[in-house]
């Protein structure tokens, strides 16, 4: 483990960015925005790890968002993310730097990264935040992270530690306000990646089947019934969402499922996280299967349809068109 | 006393429950509606061991006992009584047969096949004219040089069409009748999936329940066995086949335990869910006397089926209680499914739930392997002999 | 060849009920199961043992006594060896890698880490790259499978399809849940687990381990929760249902 040398209060909030294509990744704006905010309450600064190839440019796109400094390392090495180039590059700004909050996205990158920083500096870290604030009494990050898959959360605190960081989830500070009139400095770093080698060569895409989860335990579940409309919206709805399809009794009838595919008394009982009930009407012998599932989204075009009254959300309206607007705005 | 389960038990019921909720169940639907045993399933459940869990692990087995035993037939049975019946045949009674009545060589030769599941057992004791009177068979066994030649027929045998290996009670010496005249054999009724020279299993019986659960007659003409294959003693074969049955009631009384605590569960989550004049139909206290009974009748049988698999596990007199665990546990597992259809209302008619499956598949427990009215014959015999009296011959 | 697994052991959530009105996790029964990555975990090493000679699976657990279950289970799913690594207090991911990592030291040249990626519980998906951190090996996460050909081949998750990689050994990697192919345990295994073979119990003390490892540096401090979703509320249109399925943290 190393030691991070505190010489004086530090008294900032770091964020490292990512970049896709040429651009900031929307989720770094949005985190330092939540920065900002934080920093604000606190009389700190906000500064970014700005690193990649090409990137010198983008750095001033961060101060509209709260940005007081952005460190910048860009080099052609550190083109495409690698673990070990940037771990090296990150390490050895925070041994000059030492931060006493950092934030990075809960993405493969941030997931890749963030723990190893954590384990090499005994920071704190609260990993794959959906809210997250600083506790100005502990000087610690105050986290929630999703327990059970959502259905609580769990608060933790780095209080204790000298360094705190964190994952956090897009949308967890909201879409930022720019302020056109802020400004701040770019600090070019050197990069120095002597004897550092990105160990994990990437081969290409496969293909790569998961085997399909039973029913029972599939986490999402698109279900149709009598009043489904279009079957083939709902059927896209399904692949959009990675859920599998299924059904009510009578959707038997109607050839959308065959009989292992019922959801109810009549067949199986389901502990989805997401349940998407279309076109069902949901009597009890429907509803009996459906009661383990967290989350019921039913959409009917009777109002008076019983399901409506159990869901917790509900639309009234046609399903099949109700399908095909969630397909449009989930792409 | 000490009512909890050893940990090896108590790990192997989560792993029994765990494989009949994700394999057995999605089968069962399937195997009610066109009378085929869901045999990948078997092939599953031999594949993870659980066809050999009673029997030591020298001839394959997990060594667990009928204790384990009846942790398996009951969560099976919770869930489809027909594969625990298929599964019960081949190992509670058929390869039960050859471990109690079979020598070492037998044993060796056969218990590995089977609880690898590579063989299906039968247990084939009941002919057309002897069912409850079982030493009334009449099926021959003649002496030909060193082996036996078995003409005649079996009836409503459980596995019949499956099994390629067989115990089988037949005669050897009329003038002695079953008691002293009658012979176990381990047979082998198939080779390469076709059936031995001599053996002719006889049609799918067509069932009220058990669809999942093939039986048939069998017929033997001029079928050779070898004098090796037989278990026991020649003319004791009557005891081996009762010392079977005997062990057998108490992983019945498993199974039964299991079914009856399903159709309770199913009760109560309906029960709680349905809403008629305006509440939810558990509100009403004629159902909840009627899931309280279901409740404490369930649990008097699990105390009972238990202890007596403990008698059977340390080598104590068991066979009055094991009379009582098949008498109680189908008696009362065929209330609760009463109850339960009742609490399901039109639903528990209906062919496409748990519930009705149940009720049909129930009913045959008051039957075979020995009928009530039988088990409440030996219960007497018994209790009368504890007062030092004999009722029968 | 050894391959140790890290595994985890959780409270079955089939067993707990969450009353957001009442702010209050319910333990209905209060039983524990091996977490489903870690089987999937379990299944990789028993699948590349398959396919090579003479490699012994070690599988670590962390935690208090009631791990033995889980440890005993790997070995019914094929692991070798199973070691308890006594922890009675409530350990960080910082500090668990910290054991695990230690141990993997005292367990002599290990080839191949597996971890399951993400807990199904209030999995913090650290510990493989932490593990990687600690032991300075290279980490791959997310895989679904991964094979042994002198160095490790793995399918990784990325965004909606799978992409191969590479990297020598030794390496760390995490397999993610839903890799798992539903294989029950073996139950002739599971009886050796307990009859015949032994967990073997090492403590914070066997490991050479300072104060400051086993300081924990985040903690938990309460359960918080979601506003109580009211039955039957109407939702306008399919935009409006993205927000809130958004909120719920359903869909990202
Ligand atoms: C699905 C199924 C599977 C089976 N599997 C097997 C198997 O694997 N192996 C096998 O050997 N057999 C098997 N059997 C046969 C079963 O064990 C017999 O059916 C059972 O023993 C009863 O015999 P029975 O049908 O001839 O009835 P019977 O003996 O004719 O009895 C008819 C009625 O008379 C009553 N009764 C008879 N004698 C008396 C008496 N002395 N006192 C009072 N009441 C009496 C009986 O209790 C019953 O109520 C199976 C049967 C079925 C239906």
């Amino acid at each position: 483990m190393k030691r991070l040398n505190f010489s004086e209060e530090p008294r900032d909030i770091w964020v490292v960015a990512e970049t896709h294509a040429g651009k900031l990744a929307p989720l770094t704006l949005e985190l330092t925005y939540g920065a900002r905010t934080m920093a604000d309450l606190m009389g700190f600064y906000v500064k970014v790890a700005l690193s990649g190839s090409d990137v010198t440019d983008l750095a001033s796109q961060l101060f509209p968002v709260g940005a007081d400094r952005v460190y910048v390392a860009d080099d052609p090495r550190l083109a495409e993310f690698a673990v070990e180039p940037w771990l090296k590059v990150l390490s050895d700004l925070f041994v000059s730097q030492p931060p006493e909050f950092a934030m990075l996205g809960a993405t493969s990158i941030g997931d890749a990264l963030a723990p190893r920083l954590a384990q090499r500096f005994g920071a704190g870290l609260i990993s794959r935040c959906v809210m997250l604030k600083v506790d100005d009494f502990e000087r610690a990050f105050v986290g929630r992270r999703a327990a059970f898959g959502g259905e609580y959360y769990e608060v933790l605190t780095t209080a204790g530690a000298k360094s705190h960081f964190a994952t956090v989830l897009p949308d967890t500070f909201g879409a930022p306000y720019p302020d056109a009139s802020r400004y701040g400095e770019i600090e070019s770093i050197a990069v120095n990646l002597d004897g550092v080698v990105a160990k994990i060569k990437t081969i290409g895409p496969v293909d790569y089947a998961l085997p399909a989860p039973k029913l029972k335990n599939a986490r999402r579940i698109v279900s149709v019934g009598r009043q489904v409309g279009d079957i083939d919206a709902a059927k896209s709805l399904a692949t959009k969402l990675g859920a599998e399809l299924a059904g009510a009794r009578e959707a038997i009838d109607e050839k959308y499922i065959d009989e292992s595919h019922v959801v109810g008394v009549t067949g199986e009982r389901v502990s989805a996280d997401l349940y998407v009930a279309l076109g069902i009407r949901g009597d009890t012998m429907h509803t009996y299967g459906m009661k383990g599932a967290r989350y019921v989204v039913a959409v009917h075009p009777d109002p008076d349809a019983p399901i409506l009254k159990q869901a917790d959300a509900a639309i009234v309206g046609d399903p099949a068109k109700v399908a095909k607007e969630l397909i449009e705005l989930l792409n | 006393m000490d009512f909890e389960f050893s940990r090896e038990h108590q790990a192997l019921r989560k792993l029994v429950r765990e494989f009949a909720e994700e394999e057995v169940r999605p089968a069962t639907r399937q195997a009610d509606r066109t009378s085929q045993p869901p045999l990948d399933v078997i092939k599953k459940a031999a594949a993870i061991g659980l066809l050999g869990v009673p029997f030591p692990r020298e001839y394959g087995g997990l060594g667990a006992g009928e204790t384990g035993y009846c942790i398996l037939m009951e969560e099976l049975g919770r869930v489809d009584t027909s594969v625990a019946t298929v599964i019960g045949a081949h190992i509670g009674i058929g390869a039960m047969a050859i471990y109690l009545g079979g020598n070492q060589h037998l044993r060796e030769k056969y218990l590995p096949d089977l609880c690898a599941g590579k063989k299906i057992a039968a247990f084939a004791l009941t002919e057309a004219q002897a069912g409850s009177d079982a030493a009334s068979i009449k099926l021959r066994a003649t002496r030909e040089g060193d082996s036996y030649i078995l003409d005649g027929s079996k009836m409503w045998i459980t596995n019949g069409p499956l099994a390629s290996v067989m115990a089988v009670l037949a005669v050897t010496d009329p003038a002695l009748g079953a008691r002293g005249g009658a012979t176990a054999f381990v047979i082998e009724t198939r080779h390469n999936g076709s059936p031995a020279e001599g053996f002719t299993p006889g049609k799918y019986e067509h069932k009220m329940g058990l669809h999942g659960s093939p039986t048939s007659a069998l017929s033997f003409d001029n079928f050779r066995v070898p004098q090796e294959n037989v278990l026991g003693q020649i003319g004791l074969g009557f005891v081996v086949f009762m010392q079977t049955l005997d062990v057998g009631r108490v992983s019945l009384g498993a199974a039964t335990l299991g079914g009856a605590q399903s159709v309770l569960h199913h009760a109560l989550e309906w029960a709680a869910m349905r809403e008629q004049f305006g509440k939810s139909i558990a509100q009403n206290q004629s159902i909840q006397f009627m899931v309280a009974d279901m409740a404490a009748e369930i649990e008097a049988l699990r105390s009972l089926v238990y202890r007596t698999a403990w008698l059977v596990d340390n080598h104590k007199p068991f066979i009055k209680e094991a009379g009582m665990c098949k008498l109680l546990g189908s008696e009362i597992a065929s209330r609760c499914v009463d109850r339960a259809g009742q609490i399901y209302g039109a639903l528990g008619y209906s062919r496409d739930t748990d519930v009705e499956r149940s009720y049909r598949d129930c009913r045959i427990t008051e039957i075979f392997e020995g009928t009530n009215e039988i088990q409440r014959i030996l219960i007497a015999e018994q209790l009368f002999r504890e007062v030092g009296v004999k009722i029968r011959p | 060849m050894k391959i140790v697994v890290c595994i985890k052991q959780l409270l079955d959530p089939r067993g707990i009920t969450v009353n957001r009105k009442a702010e209050k996790v319910f333990v209905i029964r209060e039983e524990y199961v091996l977490d489903p990555a870690s089987k999937a975990a379990l299944e990789v090493a028993e699948q590349i043992k398959a396919n090579a000679a003479a490699i012994e699976i070690i599988a670590l657990s962390v935690g208090p006594a009631r791990v033995d279950e889980a440890l005993r289970e790997a070995l019914a799913r094929g692991a070798d060896r199973a070691i308890w690594i006594r922890s009675d207090s409530n350990p960080d991911p910082k500090v668990i890698t910290n054991l695990l990592a230690a141990a993997i030291k005292q367990l002599g040249p290990i080839d191949l880490v597996l971890c399951g990626d993400r807990s199904l519980d209030t999995g913090s998906g650290e510990i493989a790259a932490r593990l990687a951190e600690a032991l300075d090996w290279p980490q791959i996460l997310r895989a679904a499978k991964a094979e042994v050909k002198g160095r490790v081949l793995a399918a990784i998750v990325q965004h909606s399809g799978f992409v191969a990689v590479e990297t020598p050994l030794p390496a760390v990697v995490s397999i993610i849940a839903e890799a798992f192919s539903g294989q029950h345990a073996n139950g002739g295994r599971l009886m050796d687990a307990y009859k015949k073979w032994q967990v073997e119990t090492w403590t914070t003390e066997d490991l050479s381990l300072s104060e400051d490892d086993l300081r924990t540096s985040t903690i938990k401090k309460e359960d918080a929760f979601p506003p109580a979703r009211q039955p039957g509320t109407k939702v306008r249109n399919a935009k409006d249902l993205v927000v809130m399925l958004k909120q719920e943290k359903i869909i990202a």
